[in-house]
């Protein structure tokens, strides 16, 4: 039926969708957009942002070979000697005036030199005037970041995540195959076809007299 | 100036179908032929993969059981007893291991599991005894019965 907007033709290339959470780019420099089409949706206006990533308690699936797994682990056996704190730093990006950052500012004006204090491995980044949603950004000794957002959240609430982020490691938090783990799982010798037969039968060499 | 109508000259279109067939997509990218990247073959594969991956919970405890079981079952022929006869005289010997560990120990600590299987078979001795002896025997050692107050 009539209505939509015409197609864009054999002069507009097609193009591979962005990355999800790229930012918007110009669009390239190519054939103007009409100015015909109706609606305000030009062709060359990139696909809009995805959205957001939710939560980590998401009703993400379980299913054996279609979601990543791994095995559990501690970052270079962390623990067994001594123990390396795996929160490399915190970066606090959040917005001097907006509503949704009131438990941000709290937490740095009040909560933020304590947690400082228990935690002297962690250095705390602090920049207001983010333009964005208020986020907290933790960096870990492997090299992964993790971005939570804290809009709407009371400085006690605050506390707690970033408690729980510097407890964590850097290892990702997708299905654990086995709640255990040992380099050494036997200590009598693992069990192999001649363990439980007569000796004889391993003895090699000369000194076998035959029967 | 009060509008109370939205201006009928506006559309919306829908902008995410993208991402919404990535989302199901991502769950289908191992699988075997178009199904892993055409979106209306992979919508009924991937329902049906949740579907057996939820009812798979429950056949994997039986699986791993029968499993347990048949290596149980290995290892106390190797040193000549029946699974029923190991089990059951472990168990009147209140040895409270379960079958996963019993599994375990056969395959990394196999003296362990002799020793167990030396006390199944004694244990085994005793119950003989004391059903066609004269009753002048001394009841078994294995056979006596440690209460726990809890």
């Amino acid at each position: 039926m009539g209505g939509y907007p015409a197609a864009p033709g054999p002069a507009e290339p097609l193009r591979p969708p962005p990355p999800r959470g790229a930012t918007r780019t110009p669009p390239l420099p190519g054939p103007a957009p009409r100015a015909s089409l109706p609606g305000g949706a030009g062709a060359a206006v990139p696909r809009p942002a995805p959205p957001a990533v939710p939560a980590p308690g998401e009703r993400g699936t379980m299913t054996g070979r279609g979601s990543p797994s791994r095995f559990l682990t501690a970052v270079l056996h962390n623990g067994v000697g001594r123990y390396v704190r795996q929160l490399q730093r915190l970066q606090f990006l959040f917005s001097p005036t907006a509503a949704d950052a009131r438990g941000a500012r709290q937490f740095v004006e009040e909560a933020a030199q304590d947690f400082a204090r228990q935690h002297p491995d962690v250095v705390l980044y602090v920049s207001p005037g983010s333009g964005t949603a208020p986020l907290v950004r933790a960096e870990y000794l492997n090299g992964t970041v993790r971005e939570e957002l804290i809009a709407s959240k009371t400085s006690e609430e605050i506390v707690q995540l970033v408690t729980k982020l510097a407890n964590q490691s850097g290892l990702d938090i997708i299905r654990i195959r086995k709640p255990f783990h040992t380099d050494n799982p036997s200590v009598q010798g693992q069990w192999h076809p001649l363990t439980n037969k007569p000796s004889i039968l391993t003895v090699q060499g000369p000194r076998l007299q035959p029967q | 100036m009060v509008v109370l109508s939205a201006a009928r000259w506006l559309r919306s279109r829908l902008t995410d179908r993208f991402w919404r067939k990535l989302e199901v997509l991502k769950y289908a990218r191992h699988f075997r032929g178009r199904k892993n990247r055409c979106y209306k073959l992979a919508v009924r594969s991937v329902r049906r993969a949740f579907v057996k991956s939820t009812k798979a919970r429950a056949e994997k405890k039986r699986v791993l059981r029968a499993l347990w079981i048949t290596r149980i079952e290995a290892a106390s022929l190797e040193h000549g007893l029946k699974y029923p006869v190991f089990i059951s005289n472990l168990v009147k010997s209140q040895v409270e291991l379960n079958r996963k560990v019993l599994a375990d120990l056969a395959i990394y600590e196999p003296k362990t599991f002799k020793s167990l299987a030396a006390l199944a078979q004694r244990r085994r001795q005793e119950g003989f005894l004391a059903a066609l002896g004269d009753g002048k025997e001394p009841e078994g050692i294995f056979s006596r019965i440690v209460r726990h107050h809890y």
